[in-house]
């Protein structure tokens, strides 16, 4: 038996869909947080029954592409996924606008069960309901009241899904003579939405009873602080310096240990396995390319960690109410709040969360900022540089410099985005535009369940997806920076023993410029001196040109790519070595290749360069078009290049 | 041996790679098992 799971965003839907089926799914509060299918099966009496959670949707009228999912679905009795038995999930506390979906859905002559979901918080507003009056006015539907958060109510529902037969009770249209799939008009579909609401509204009026409880419930008492005209941004701002202050702070003691503890491993690997190039593979390349991406789990995890009480909380919603009325003036709305946020996590999500926006002017907008506010992949990055080049003082007696430093950099990533955004709303052309309907959740103590799986499934994507590529990258520069074209990199060494200069040094110092100089005439150091003309003018040599290339794949390749062609051995703490490798850098002039010009240039450059391969297909899917990834990396290539360059003059 | 090894890590790096190439830009199959909104669209 096909089940749909349908209803209002915020409705628990995605609660109910956990709780019948056990697959671990994202529950969220705001609003498009279910844009993609999930299917889950659920057995009652050794009865399979498959169930597909679609997107929340108001009504079956779409307005975005998400929801037209829905409506393509369910007015199409040939598609493979119309259901056998809908499930339509309501909210029990504001029954009101979620019985308009439920009805049309009804009036489909879809067979259904209704759940009255969030019974909790209809309780505590002091709402009831009368179930008997319901089933009296809508006869083939079964109805079942559920606390979804903590199961209640699951087990009924399930019994009655396996119990569930098509009534052969004569159907009774809830409006009478309905032709709701003919109406294609944005006009006829709002006279048709307000004739059902004001049915609604009478048939409320018979079976739902408000105590007083309900005039000024806890939720609309904390709104009218969070979602102040001036409080409201207050303490969001408040909010944001805290959770980026909490994950510069404790993700650094578990970084720092598995970094050292890789750092030992790779080691005490080199000295067990016996000598020879896989061995060397294992110990330089696969070992620290594994570290390099297991040591930024702790941030993504206290992001996600954080992001996720904020969401199951339900404040998010209202940071999409605030500043809605901030995006508007550039050709955004409060829609584009949720794939920005999204986007300091990861640009990919953010775009893809960008579907629930239905203007397709604003929607693309926010599909080519999203990259420019700083990603998670961007934070190995910015640490690396500003430990380098920014010295560790206290400003103004209260203020890091380093951690300020690292604030302005997602500042500059807000501001361009924005501004971005007001240019293109100023040249790309559209008729009209959306407008955010927002429906604010109670407020609710979050679920460590809910967030626990959460952060663990943002974790295993991260590991499981962005480490693959880490990893191969790291094999493949491993190998380009230890082989070279024919016998040059031996040629060059005998070259260079032969030198006055290097017969001079010391002993370890001569290893390390035989090390240079075989890197140098390396594969990959061919091929860093053919591009270091272009990068010349930002301050960069040819090792960083080499990094800036692999990090097209993924932006946190950079550091890992800087320490395989640092040559950085392994001694237990890998990353104070590639800094103090990196400072010791120099030119041929003698001066420094990390200076404050070039580090400062090439955190501007991270902050606007579109370094990521995975955004720019998923930027290809969602527009369908080879146009917008081009055009959305040529103009943040452009931005890069001239930042950089200009940051690196005047600092120079 | 260890020369083969390397060889072996290095073509199972590159397949890997050019197949998400493939499937990310190129490939008519959607990438995402799960997503709702291109699976259900394309079947209709």
């Amino acid at each position: 038996m096909k089940i749909a799971l349908l209803g209002n965003p915020n409705t628990g839907k995605s609660s109910v869909f956990n709780s019948l089926t056990g697959l671990r799914q994202h529950v969220g509060n705001f609003p498009g947080v279910t844009v993609d299918k999930k299917i889950g099966e659920f057995s009652v009496n050794d009865t399979k029954y498959k169930l597909t959670d679609f997107p929340g949707t108001y009504s079956i009228y779409p307005r975005s592409k998400d929801e037209e999912v829905v409506y393509k679905v369910l007015s199409t009795p040939s598609n493979e996924n119309y259901p056998d038995l809908a499930i339509i999930v309501v909210d029990a506390s504001n029954i009101e606008r979620n019985l308009l979906l439920f009805t049309q859905i009804y009036d489909l002559k879809i067979p259904s069960i209704l759940v009255l979901n969030m019974s909790d918080i209809a309780s505590r507003k002091g709402i009831k309901v009368d179930l008997d009056a319901i089933k009296a006015t809508f006869p083939n539907v079964e109805i079942v009241e559920t606390n979804a958060r903590i199961g209640l109510g699951i087990q009924r529902l399930k019994e009655t899904i396996h119990a569930f037969k098509v009534q052969n009770n004569p159907f009774k249209p809830f409006i009478e003579g309905n032709k709701l799939l003919e109406i294609s008009d944005l006009e006829g579909q709002s006279c048709e939405a307000e004739k059902r609401f004001s049915l609604i509204k009478k048939l409320l009026e018979k079976v739902m009873v408000t105590s007083d409880l309900s005039t000024d419930s806890r939720s609309n008492k904390i709104d009218r602080f969070l979602v102040h005209p001036i409080f409201g941004y207050l303490f969001f701002t408040i909010i944001l310096f805290f959770l980026f202050q909490f994950i510069y702070v404790f993700a650094s003691f578990p970084m720092d240990w598995i970094d050292k503890g890789f750092g030992a491993f790779s080691f005490w690997v080199g000295n067990q396995l016996p000598n020879g190039l896989f061995s060397d593979l294992i110990s330089q390349g696969i070992v620290p390319g594994i570290g390099g991406v297991l040591v930024f789990v702790p941030q993504i995890a206290l992001l996600f960690f954080f992001l996720s009480i904020l969401e199951e909380s339900g404040y998010l919603s209202r940071v999409v109410f605030i500043l809605d009325r901030i995006m508007r003036p550039i050709g955004l709305n409060g829609k584009s709040v949720v794939p920005l946020l999204s986007s300091v996590a990861c640009a990919i999500p953010g775009v893809m969360a960008a579907r629930t926006i239905s203007n397709w002017k604003e929607r693309l907008i926010t599909i080519l900022v999203a990259p420019l506010m700083s990603c998670s992949a961007r934070i190995p990055v910015y640490t690396l540089l500003i430990a380098l080049v920014i010295p560790s003082k206290t400003i103004f007696g209260f203020i890091n410099l380093q951690g300020f430093v690292l604030f302005c950099l997602y500042f500059l990533g807000l501001i361009s985005a924005l501004v971005v955004a007001a240019v293109m709303h100023l040249i790309l052309k559209a008729k009209d535009s959306s407008f955010l309907l927002l429906e604010m959740p109670s407020y609710k103590l979050p679920r460590l369940r809910n967030i626990s799986l959460n952060v663990l499934e943002k974790v295993k994507i991260f590991i499981f997806e962005a480490g693959k590529v880490i990893l191969a990258i790291s094999i493949l520069l491993w190998v380009l920076a230890t082989f070279g074209p024919g016998d040059r990199m031996d040629v060059s060494v005998e070259k260079l023993k032969k030198e006055q200069v290097f017969l001079s040094l010391e002993k370890e110092d001569q290893q390390q410029l035989i090390a240079s100089e075989k890197l140098a005439n390396s594969y990959i150091g061919i091929l860093g001196k053919t591009i270091e003309p272009v990068i010349a003018p930002l301050g960069y040599d040819w090792k960083i040109g080499i990094s800036l290339i692999t990090s097209f794949a993924a932006r946190e390749v950079f550091v890992g790519s800087l320490a395989t062609i640092y040559s950085v051995h392994d001694d237990g703490e890998e990353q104070t070595s590639l800094i103090n490798r990196m400072r010791k850098e120099r030119r041929d002039d003698g001066s420094l290749v990390y200076s404050l010009a070039s580090g400062v240039s090439l955190m501007i450059f991270y902050v606007y360069a579109m370094q990521c391969m995975a955004t720019l297909a998923v930027v290809k899917r969602e527009t369908k078009s080879w146009k917008w990834p081009i055009i959305q990396m040529v103009f943040m290539g452009v931005l890069a290049y001239v930042g950089a360059l200009i940051a690196y003059n005047i600092l120079l | 041996m260890q020369t083969i090894l390397v060889i072996i890590s290095v073509g199972a790096s590159l397949f890997y790679l050019g197949r998400q190439l493939y499937i990310r830009f190129f490939s008519q199959k959607e990438k995402c098992e799960s997503c709702a909104v291109s699976k259900i669209s394309k079947g209709n």
